[in-house]
């Protein structure tokens, strides 16, 4: 048996992580997320689009808001463009996240960063799961019903309803889209094209 | 004219990639995450506190971290214990997320560790859509907060590796229906196993330990329908024997032995 470990109460182990240094690969938070890191107000959203389910808690769509601004915010860089026009997400019915709160803290997050402004367009998805015995797909409804309607097996899977997905950005007139991104749809393309998924920051 | 690109990107692909790093790291060294999703008050600490004393005693090395938005009384109550335990200030922020996780292991986490116990911020709503790199997802929910709790919070139950009642000692003072619970859960995730605990009579103690080393030996986890396609994890192709599903951190314990706390 290990020796006890008494527990140090104090400034050892305060909020966040110590990020004293950047990270050796050079990661780095937005702006955006800069500005409200640990600043995400508790009050002021509560009532907001989302009623009666987070009490005194900050709300959660902000921290998916600041992830998408971030994401957004790469992806420009990486193709040198200077503003946004709107964003479209695809958020599942079984993501957790509520779409009209999250318009809501998706125009704060955008603040002050090169997608001020910008739309957001929330395309809500349906969840559909499928039975496997049966072979049949149902809506599984709010609350999900994962049991098979026709049989009562467990649903062997869900077909949609948990994505959380940035589908597309629409950058501001004039601009051009991140280059080498879109293949076959150089300046003056169609746009459009389907872009591979810029690098990954490392965590 | 306005130009669009297709991006098509996860928007918690950071979050996900940080908890597959880190389920990969640990899984060297031969730690498992448990995390522990519950609304505030639910018992998780309570709990805890009874399941480190008895990890203690079996000489199952353990630690655990608490996140709150303030205080560290979970700390102080969960060290009485003797098993280290860190204390994590959220600062507002309403739910732990791998990286933070990940960066306060580093330096901290003893080299030896078998079981990591996170107590996530009291919360059912957005601690579901991050994946901490956990082996064994446990969602807790006390008899006095209604039935339907699962149903409330779909995403949550719908996710978890396993359910556990608490406060069953006070169950007939609120008239709990067990029957009813069970019902609701397995509406949402299918063949969950849910266990009943009382932190205050010690009923089902040692049963989540139990658990979760066997989770950390990479025994079988349950697969819950909601975890499986799409997510975005591209481990997982669905189709497969609900109860024969191994979790991503399988085998942790083959690796065991690892040595160093280095990240
Ligand atoms: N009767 C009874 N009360 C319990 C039990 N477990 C916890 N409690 C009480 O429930 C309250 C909350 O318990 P905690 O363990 O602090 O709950 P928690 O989920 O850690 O709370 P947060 O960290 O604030 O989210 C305390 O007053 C506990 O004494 C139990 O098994 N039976
Ligand atoms: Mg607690
Ligand atoms: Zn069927
Ligand atoms: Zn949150």
């Amino acid at each position: 048996m290990r020796a006890a470990v008494p527990y140090r109460p104090s400034a050892l182990y305060r909020v966040r992580p110590p990020r004293a240094a950047p990270p050796p690969n050079g990661a780095h938070r937005t702006a955006a997320a800069a500005r409200l890191n640990g600043r995400v107000p508790a009050r002021p959203f509560n009532g907001a689009g989302r009623t009666g389910r987070t009490g005194e808690r900050p709300m959660h769509e902000m921290s998916i808001a600041l992830a998408v601004v971030e994401q957004v915010e790469q992806a420009a860089r990486a193709g040198g463009a200077t503003g946004v026009a709107g964003v479209r997400l695809r958020i599942g019915e079984l993501a957790g996240v509520v779409p009209d709160a999250l318009s809501f803290c998706f125009e704060l997050a955008c603040a002050g960063t090169l997608l001020e402004g910008a739309e957001l367009e929330a395309e809500q998805v349906p969840a559909r799961a499928r039975c496997g015995p049966c072979a049949d797909e149902w809506a599984v409804g709010m609350p999900p019903q994962l049991c098979c309607p026709r049989c009562g097996t467990a649903a062997a899977g869900l077909l949609s309803g948990r994505e959380l997905h940035i589908a597309a950005v629409h950058w501001a007139d004039g601009d051009v889209p991140p280059h080498g991104r879109t293949p076959g749809d150089g300046p003056g393309g169609t746009g459009g094209g389907t872009a591979p998924v810029p690098p990954r920051e490392e965590c | 004219m306005c130009r669009v690109t297709d991006l098509q990107q996860a928007v918690l692909a950071k979050n996900d990639a940080c908890a597959h790093a880190l389920r990969a790291n640990l899984a060297q060294r031969g730690t498992a995450v448990v995390n522990l999703l519950s609304s505030p008050g639910s018992g998780k600490t309570a709990l805890l506190e009874r399941e480190l004393v008895l990890a203690r005693e079996r000489g199952v090395p353990v630690v655990a971290l608490t996140a709150d938005l303030a205080t560290e009384n979970d700390a102080v109550r969960l060290a009485r214990s003797g098993v280290p335990v860190k204390q994590v200030l959220t600062d507002g922020l309403c739910h732990l997320e791998a990286g933070m996780l990940g960066s306060h292991l580093t330096g901290w986490l003893p080299g030896d560790t078998r079981l990591l116990f996170v107590e996530n911020v009291g919360n059912l709503v957005c601690p579901a859509s991050y994946d901490l790199g956990e082996s064994l997802r446990v969602v807790l929910a006390s008899v006095t907060e209604g039935e339907d709790k699962p149903l409330k919070y779909p995403t949550a139950f719908g996710t978890a590796h396993l359910v556990v009642v608490t406060k069953t000692d006070i169950a007939a003072a609120v008239g709990f229906d067990e029957d009813a619970f069970r019902a609701h859960v397995e509406q949402v995730n299918p063949g969950v196993e849910v266990l009943l605990t009382s932190a205050r009579t010690g009923e089902g103690a040692g049963l989540l330990l139990e658990r979760a080393l066997a989770a950390g030996d990479g025994g079988p986890v349950h697969a819950p329908v909601m975890a499986g396609p799409p997510q975005h994890h591209g481990h997982d192709h669905g189709g497969h024997d609900h109860h024969d599903h191994h979790g991503p951190v399988a085998g942790a314990a083959s690796r065991r032995g690892a040595e160093g706390t280095g990240e």
